[in-house]
This record gives C-alpha cells, structure tokens and sequence, in this order.
C-alpha cells in the first residue's frame, strides 16, 4: 500500500509512530480526507445505509450518502434490497432529492433516462442516433453489494469487504440488543439531523464511552445509568457495551421526571460504535440509531434516527416519543454535552506537534479489546487499524 | 372562525411573539416560559417530519412541567459545558384567526440568526410557528406553540428553543 506520506505532509504525519497517540493533523489534513475517502469509505467497510422501517414497502426509497457518494436505497422485493449510486449512468445527473418516497423507476430530469428500481436502464430516448455499440443493459445504475442484517440495509462499495459477522465481529451481540434483538419488528419515529462543526473522527473518539464522566445530567439525578465492559472486534475495531441501567429514583430535580424514566422494565443498555461511521444506542426505553456522513474534513452531518417496535402498545409508544425527543440527541437533556465536546475538540486541534492521547484503561487492557465503560482504551484497536489502513 | 383584523388585537398578539424571541433574545428562559400558559406545550419539529408524520423531532415540552425543565436545563443543567450562542429573529405574521371558542389560530414566520462566540454570525434555522393563544387575566398566552423547521439540518447543535 503506498504511503500518503510526502515531503509536503505534516512533520506530525512523517514522524507518527505511537497509535495511541494521534497527531491533531490526522483530524484535519485534506489530504488525509481525500485518501480516507478512498481506504475506508469506499474500501472494505459495511455501512448502514437504510433501516428496513424506513422504507417498509415494497416501492420504497430512501436517499442517504456513503462518504460523499448519494446513493438511493430500494426496497424491491420480499426482504429484497438494492443500493445504487444517485447518478444517471448517461451524464450522472442526481435522479432523485427525495429523503424518504415510494417510486417503481427513477427518470432522470435531464435526457429522460429511465431506470427501474433495481437500477436497470430501460429508456433511453433518441437511441436511434447513438452510437452503433449502444446498449442499454450496459448502462444500469452503479450498484453497491447489499445485505440486510439486524432490520439494517448495510451497503459496501467493495468486493472484497467480508460477511457481516465478520465485519462486526464480537461487536454485534451490544449492536443486536441495541436494536431490540434483531427479530422484533422496528417502528420508525422520528429524526434529530445536525451537523457537528468537527471531522467525523473526533464524533466517533468523543462519544459513547464517557457517561458518568460528561453529563451533568447523570450527575444532578444521582444517576450513573450503570457499568458495562467495551467489547471492541471485526473490522476496524467496532466496540460495544451492553451495561444494563438502574431504574431511575426521583429526586425531586425535574418536574417532568418521564424523560428518564423505564417502562416494562426494559433495563436492557447498550452503546456501540460501529465503524467507519456509525452508533446506535439504547438507554432507557429510547432507541436511536446514527447515521453519519463527512462533510469534509472539518464537519460531520449525523442522522439521529428514533425507534420503537410496531407491537409496541400505548403507553410505551407515547412514552418512547417523549423520552426519545428530548434525553439523547444533540439537544438531549443527557447528551448534548457530547455536542459541545465534539466542536470544541476541533476548535483546538490546529497546533502542531500536538497528539490526542488514548490512555485510560491501557494498562489493564494494553490492546484495548476489553475494558471498562469510561476507559480510552476500547478506541485504541480502531486507531491500529487506521494507522495501518492509512498507511500512515 | 375568521380572520382578525382588530388593529389593538393584532398588537396585542404581536406583543406576545415579540415578548418570546425577546426573551430567547436575552437567555431569558422564565421569560420564555411566561409567554406560555399553564397548561401549556411546545414542539420544535421540521418539515419533513409534518410530511412523513414522524412524532420525535427536535424537542417535546408537551406539558407545562416540561417547559419548567427545559429552564432548568438551559440555566442549570447545560450552562457550563455548552457554547452559548447570540440568536436575532425575524418574524413576519402570516394569518391570525378567532376560532369558535374564543382562542387565536396565529402562524408566524421566522428567521434565526446565530452569533457564536468567536463574532462570527451565520443562518440558524428558517420556519414558521403554528400556534394556539388564549386569553388568561387580560394577557395572551401560548397554549400551545409548534415551531415547523423548514431546515431539516441546522448548522450547529441547538441549546434554545426556537
């Protein structure tokens, strides 16, 4: 792998040796964005590009990004789902800018292209003056492999990127339970869009491992939501921790005091980050699901997507709602000290010379495949991974 | 119900939005929260989520005790750790009706504009409110007050209400 080091690199990157220890450069160096691009976003990574109850139907769509390619999302048939690449395969203009719709083709407002929703080409007007070899079958949408796992479409640009239960590795049984066991139909809620003002790695170093040590919140409830240990495996180094919580004992802070809430005794907790760019999350009885895109070096666009379970009934449906729009998004009462960390890190990061350290945990866990819920540690396999990937 | 074109009572209810962005202004949240009756309820949601009929947008204060929390939240809770922000709106009345029992149908456009700490100012978020206000002791009041987002993706993380 050829090394994206040259003379014109930051010193930080020609003389980086220690993975725990990451040069500030590594977070906001264009170069390092465009070959990150091409490694890890477009390279052997399964990336969640739909939940199924987003598009439950047949006929159904959605538009999402991997890294900076649109892509449109079908559902085609039973448990049958395509990815394709949002650009008309004539003169690759968007076809669609629908976030959610239903459509059986997709014409492109250009040339009038037409294709199915599995990405075939069958219209393609004035092809009597194209050229002799012209063939249709020849000119379907870019696709994308795609697999269903855990009621998510995960969708992957490379041939060579393994099966799902490799990719995640020891991180998929945090990342089932976060989705309520992957077998019990999901209900669509609701959506929490921001852009963090910070690269897409300091959203994924800064969130997840921090509870007791961040939020105010937990500290002003006396509440520290309980222990767990980051599970960290598959490809990349995704980590999970499935911790479980206390129920909540009303201390008289708030007035509304639901927000924090367990109903139906769903003491079940897990955190997971799932890489490139990805965590779910279940915490009381509130389900959300990130999906996440760079906007260049120095912004991240998350999709904070709220769950319940079609067979919920009344009172856990309502009471999800309430709880899922205020406790854990980039507004949550919980959590939105993580948006705060996540752009003041960036802020900082432009001296040189100058590292992110990972080290808490690492004696007891000098791999960082087990450790604790608060330690650094459970970052450091992705940041082997990266560093060699990267060939940095 | 008809559409109200009462001069004193088209300032009247003009004041009351003016009494709201002027405290979201000045980081006034028991100003916010004045404006508002007991009971009393707030959403700030987007379009797309009214398009789609998604219940979890942005923020819920569905009940008054919510909307008390949500003082406590920006005043006690987030105070320290978050970058405060210098939010300027711009409202424009588009419709006032009286409905049959006496409450006030208003929908109110507006445009936020946020300066963060480092001086810089940029567009927060641009949308209308659709809101219920009724009358209690001579003042108006929300009863209710959905602010829709036509911006699905703010810039930056929200900390106020809109």
């Amino acid at each position: 792998m050829n090394s994206p080091i040259s003379p014109l690199s930051p010193v930080d990157l020609q003389n980086w040796s220690d993975h725990t220890r990451v040069p500030f450069s590594v977070y906001t160096d264009p170069d390092i964005y465009r070959l990150e691009l091409e490694r890890i976003f477009y390279g052997p990574f399964w990336q969640p590009v739909a939940l199924v109850c987003e598009i439950p139907e047949i006929g159904d769509y959605k538009t999402f990004f991997i890294g900076e390619t649109p892509l449109i999302v079908t559902h085609t048939g039973e448990n049958e789902f395509h990815t394709m690449v949002n650009a008309c395969s004539h003169r690759g203009v968007e076809l669609t800018n629908e976030f959610l719709g239903k459509a059986n083709d997709f014409t492109c407002p250009y040339h009038g292209w037409v294709f199915d929703n599995k990405g075939e080409c069958h219209v393609t007007p004035g092809e009597e003056r194209f050229r002799a070899d012209f063939k249709k079958s020849d000119f379907g949408l870019t696709q994308l492999r795609t697999t269903v796992w855990s009621q998510v479409v995960w969708a992957t640009f490379d041939p060579a990127t393994p099966s799902m239960e490799e990719f995640l590795g020891d991180a998929a049984p945090a990342l089932r339970n976060a989705l309520g066991g992957g077998e019990r139909p999901l209900k669509l809620l609701g959506y929490q869009k921001i852009v963090f003002n910070c690269n897409w790695k300091i959203y994924m170093d800064n969130d997840g491992y921090h509870a007791g040590l961040l939020h105010t919140a937990f500290r002003l409830l006396d509440f520290q939501g309980g222990q767990g240990i980051q599970i960290s495996g598959g490809t990349g180094g995704h980590w999970g921790i499935d911790y479980g919580t206390k129920p909540y004992e009303d201390n008289g802070y708030l007035n509304d005091a639901s927000v924090v809430e367990t109903r139906n005794n769903e003491l079940t907790a897990t955190v997971n980050l799932i890489r490139p760019l990805c965590q779910s999350v279940k915490h009381l009885n509130s389900i959300n699901f990130r999906f996440a895109r760079p906007l260049g070096p120095g912004k991240t666009e998350v999709h904070y997507t709220y769950l319940g379970f079609v067979d919920d009934d009344d009172d856990i449906a309502e009471h999800r709602i309430r709880q899922s729009a205020n406790l854990l998004g980039p507004s949550g009462f919980v959590s939105i000290e993580d948006s705060a960390v996540f752009e003041r890190v960036q802020k900082a990061i432009t001296a040189p010379h100058n590292t992110v350290n990972f080290v808490k945990g690492l004696a007891e866990s000098p791999d960082g495949k087990r450790c604790m819920q608060n330690d650094e540690a459970g970052s450091t396999p992705w940041w082997n991974d990266y560093k060699q990937r990267m060939g940095l | 119900m008809a559409q109200i074109i009462d001069a004193s009572l088209l300032a009247r209810i003009d004041n009351v939005q003016r009494a709201y962005t002027h405290a979201l202004e000045r980081r006034n949240m028991e100003g916010w929260l004045a404006t508002f009756n007991n009971p009393g309820t707030y959403e700030l949601t987007t379009q797309e989520h009214v398009k789609h009929n998604l219940p979890v947008g942005m923020m819920l204060d569905d009940c008054y005790e919510r909307l008390q929390d949500r003082c406590t939240y920006v005043n006690e809770v987030w105070n320290h750790a978050v970058e405060h922000y210098q939010p300027r709106y711009q409202i424009y009345r588009n419709f006032c009706e009286m409905q049959n029992d006496g409450t006030i149908h208003a929908d109110t456009n507006f445009t936020v504009f946020y300066t963060g700490p480092d001086g810089h100012s940029h567009l927060l978020v641009v949308g209308h409110y659709h809101d219920n206000i009724i009358e209690v002791d001579g003042e108006l009041r929300f009863s209710s007050r959905k602010a829709i987002l036509d911006t699905a993706v703010p810039p930056r993380y929200l900390i106020y209400p809109v």
